[in-house]
């Protein structure tokens, strides 16, 4: 019994070691402005500090696209500035990481500005009419609806991390002979569909998502 | 708040200098006393607490009332009506808005410390007994089971109304003005949210002497 004790006490203690240190006698600010690329203010956008998957502070924008909350503080490496980062409200998010090694620890995270932009939840489908054809590739080129910024003295924009490049591909097969591809993309952005039938040579089209939810379907 | 924390000191120094003096005209009563002199050393109070945060700083404007807990040790100083001891007391408060603290919607607060009182009516079965104390205090949070925590010194005055029953058993009922003083480290604009914490406690127990 008292063995087990031992060990189910070790036990604790390692599992202790494992969660990042939350600050004590420790608050910071965090602040800014939300808005969209025509510079109009956007509301009811989350905002939250994290370290990992523990949550120090949660606010949501104000009509005018301002937000300002106080949180604890941690100086795990994790610690992250979210915002909109479950991209509910149809916008791009953006995480914010913090340069320590250039700004040390800031008791107040202003971010100023943040730019977001509309998002479009685009759908392709594909439909075989065809009794000829036998599979269909599809590649879908887009940009991520994600930006990454290091937090010095301010937001610093890292383009190399900012709407990344990315893509999506599925084939069709005997059994799924129709596809159904959703993915989340920038809105008013240009992005290619490249599609392969059998062994034809590959054809690419360029589309514009430019509503809420857009659709685009493949006939082969 | 400071008005406050005057007027109660004020009044505190009012009740003991009225029973100061009606305690020596009723001096020639002592016959009258159910217990002879005490013979006991040691004070053990046990009660529940209705917990009150005040103030417009973040107690005050962001924790909601509750119930607490309060423990006491005390003994009398050479057999004079000069108590000495040492309090555990502690209350849990719901957030109102996180957004102002953080992400968490419960603190657990709790002081520990030592206080000096006067028992007034120190041989009758109605006794008063004003105390000041001080002593470390603690605001506990957790998120997701990871817990911090703030601190600092607690100040605080109290007043207390007992009937004993017998000589070893009394019911008690107090009033306690608790003063917290936090050393965070926040922006500037946050020091006058943080710097203090304020509460009321009315306290309501029994009471063992030995």
């Amino acid at each position: 019994m008292g063995k087990l004790f031992l060990v189910a006490s070790f036990i604790s203690l390692l599992m202790a070691d494992c969660e990042p240190n939350i600050e004590n006698d420790k608050r910071v600010i965090i602040k800014g402005e939300i808005v969209d690329a025509q510079a109009n203010p956007i509301q009811a956008i989350e905002v939250t500090s994290s370290v990992e998957e523990y949550v120090l502070g949660k606010t949501t924008s104000n009509t005018d696209g301002s937000f300002e909350m106080v949180a604890p503080e941690s100086y795990d490496q994790s610690f992250l500035i979210a915002i909109n980062v479950d991209a509910e409200n149809n916008y791009t998010s953006a995480k914010i990481f913090r340069d320590e090694d250039q700004i040390g620890r800031p008791k107040i995270y202003d971010l100023g500005v943040v730019t977001l932009r509309p998002t479009s939840n685009f759908t392709l489908t594909t439909t075989r009419n065809s009794t000829t054809s036998g599979h269909v590739n599809v590649q879908i080129n887009y940009l991520s609806t994600s930006c990454v910024y290091d937090f010095n003295n301010g937001l610093q924009e890292d383009p190399s991390l900012c709407y990344e490049q990315n893509y999506i591909s599925r084939t069709t097969n005997e059994i799924n002979s129709n596809l159904d591809l959703q993915v989340e993309v920038i809105r008013d952005i240009l992005l290619q569909i490249t599609y392969q039938i059998d062994e034809e040579p590959a054809t690419t089209i360029e589309v514009t998502p430019n509503q809420q939810n857009f659709e685009y379907e493949i006939f082969y | 708040m400071k008005f406050f924390t005057k007027q109660l000191l004020l009044a505190f120094i009012l009740i003991g200098v009225n029973l100061a003096s009606a305690q020596k005209g009723e001096e020639s009563l002592e016959n009258q006393y159910h217990f002879p002199q005490d013979d006991h050393y040691l004070n053990i109070k046990i009660g529940g607490d209705y917990v009150q945060p005040m103030g417009n700083t973040f107690t005050g404007d962001n924790l909601k009332s509750s119930g607490g807990f309060n423990l006491e040790l005390s003994f009398n100083l050479f057999e004079t009506p000069v108590l000495l001891g040492a309090r555990f007391s502690s209350s849990s408060h719901d957030v109102i808005d996180q957004s102002l603290v953080g992400n968490y919607d419960e603190t657990f607060n709790s002081f520990i410390g030592g206080f000096a009182g006067y028992q007034f009516f120190s041989r009758q079965k109605l006794r008063l007994t004003p105390s000041i104390g001080i002593g470390h205090v603690t605001y506990r949070q957790s998120i997701n089971s990871n817990s911090f925590r703030d601190s600092g010194t607690t100040f605080w005055l109290n007043g207390e109304v007992s009937y004993n029953f017998v000589k070893w058993f009394a019911l008690y009922g107090n009033v306690t003005l608790q003063n917290d003083y936090l050393k965070m480290d926040v922006p500037a604009e946050l020091e006058d949210y943080f710097k203090s914490g304020h509460f009321v406690r009315f306290g309501l127990g029994v009471k063992f002497v030995l």
